[in-house]
């Protein structure tokens, strides 16, 4: 008599440092998934390197990204101090890219003035972990951005974009769905204004989730409908500088912006401006004296002039 | 006796720790603090997750474009009534510019019970005991710096 054929599901151990595989059980649950590693500063570091050994690694996340295919992990122990520019191209989705140095939000990541640290070009990444030290623009004040994003479905959690006073932009989107989630923004500020997340008409939907924003020239700006942000923290008024933009939707509709906490004047003058087709109800500000906020500091409409 | 004292570093995080029994008889003792004469005042500092309980005083820290989100704070425990719950700013030492959002503030929210913020401090959106205060929403919220 034939018996039927069963095979059990394959499992996969954690890995340490891989966060994906931290769930319970301990195991991952799918097959794909190789894992490179970028060591810049080991002794054996080379791009010439298959990149998949700890002990073997490879020396630029450039050569990593050039390697990858669909959700692979790259994880990063340290970059060249003097900064990498990264560009992901070719056809790998849904890679995890993970900064896994020695302490929180390490390593850092930074670039050449009028450079970006990194292009995220194709979907579904995840970056996670890094500490961006974002540049300078350039004389044309180009440039000088965290990370870019043209690509669909990505996902940037758990930074810190740190301006260092002459960082432009901490990222900027012109892909669909972008999620910035759990990050810090401080000290985004140059001449021409800075702003720590810009998201431009190209695409749809932006989610602003959980992050905290604080001493920039403009936290964030966003020209897309359907955008969603919730759980963040504003501050209006930063100890080098003060926000003139603190959260821009009135160029988009039907964006929600529900749960956040603001600080300051809670009115288009006070750098808070939504569309008529936005939802803002539900956040804590302290402008109680607007009508549009309640005597408990919930706000209950779309700030007004 | 202190949990942390600061001289003026920057970018330091200070996460997910308990605080407990910081006691000396002389009510003293502080969870965290920034020393009178420190190098330099802390900037950029993240208090973040941390418990405080039972202690002569809890966080006792000015600083400047620093946050103190999501901690739960006692102010009168099994042993002692903290005197200083969360104090940003003083008069030799002010601090300012800071984010104080998100945390859980048992007791009094003032500065007569401990509070005491930075004129441009941003304090919104910490769950309070002290409904009775104008500060204070009556659903718990904090709408601005604790007052006199």
């Amino acid at each position: 008599m034939d018996l039927p054929l069963f095979k059990k599901n394959e499992f996969y151990p954690m890995i340490w440092g891989i966060r994906e595989t931290e769930i319970p059980m301990g195991m991952r649950s799918v097959g794909t998934g190789n894992v490179y590693y970028v060591d810049y500063d080991h002794n054996l570091a080379n791009d010439d390197n298959t990149g998949v050994d700890p002990d073997n690694p490879l020396k630029t996340i450039q050569a990593a990204v050039d390697k990858v295919d669909d959700y692979d992990f790259i994880v990063v122990r340290s970059i060249d101090s003097s900064g990498e520019q990264v560009v992901t191209s070719g056809d790998a989705d849904h890679v995890t890219l993970i900064g896994c140095g020695d302490s929180r939000y390490t390593p850092t990541w930074t670039a050449d003035t009028g450079e970006y640290c990194l292009v995220l070009n194709n979907d579904g990444w995840k970056v996670s972990g890094f500490r961006f030290l974002v540049p300078a623009p350039s004389i044309a004040l180009a440039g000088g951005i965290g990370v870019v994003v043209t690509g669909d479905m990505n996902v940037i959690t758990g930074n810190y974009f740190d301006g260092g006073t002459v960082g432009a932009e901490g990222i900027y989107t012109s892909g669909s769905d972008t999620w910035v989630m759990d990050n810090f923004f401080s000290l985004f500020h140059s001449t021409a204004g800075s702003v720590a997340i810009n998201a431009s008409t190209d695409g749809t939907k932006l989610f602003v989730i959980n992050n905290v924003f604080m001493d920039n020239d403009n936290h964030i700006v966003s020209l897309k409908p359907e955008s969603f942000i919730t759980g963040n923290t504003i501050q209006q008024v930063g100890y080098a500088y003060t926000a003139t933009v603190s959260l821009d939707t009135s160029d988009a509709t039907n964006s929600i912006v529900s749960r956040n906490v603001f600080g300051g004047d809670y009115s288009i003058a006070g750098g808070f401006e939504g569309d008529a087709t936005d939802m803002w109800v539900g956040n804590i500000s302290d402008d109680i004296a607007e009508t549009e906020v309640a005597d408990n500091g919930f706000t209950v409409a779309i700030p007004a002039a | 006796m202190f949990g942390i004292v600061s001289h003026g570093a920057y970018d330091v995080w200070i996460i997910d720790n308990v605080f407990e029994g910081l006691q000396d008889g002389q009510g003293t003792a502080t969870a965290i603090y920034t020393g009178t004469t420190p190098l330099a005042i802390p900037y950029r500092n993240h208090i973040i997750g941390n418990i405080f309980f039972n202690n002569d005083n809890n966080i006792d820290f000015q600083c400047n474009g620093s946050r103190i989100m999501q901690n739960i704070v006692q102010a009168t425990s099994v042993d002692v009534t903290a005197t200083v719950n969360v104090r940003t700013t003083l008069p030799g030492n002010p601090g300012d510019d800071n984010i104080v959002s998100d945390n859980i503030f048992e007791g009094d929210y003032s500065n007569t019970g401990g509070y005491i913020a930075g004129t441009h401090d941003m304090w919104v959106g910490n769950i309070c005991s002290d409904t009775a205060e104008t500060e204070v929403g009556d659903n718990g919220f904090s709408v601005a710096i604790p007052a006199a």
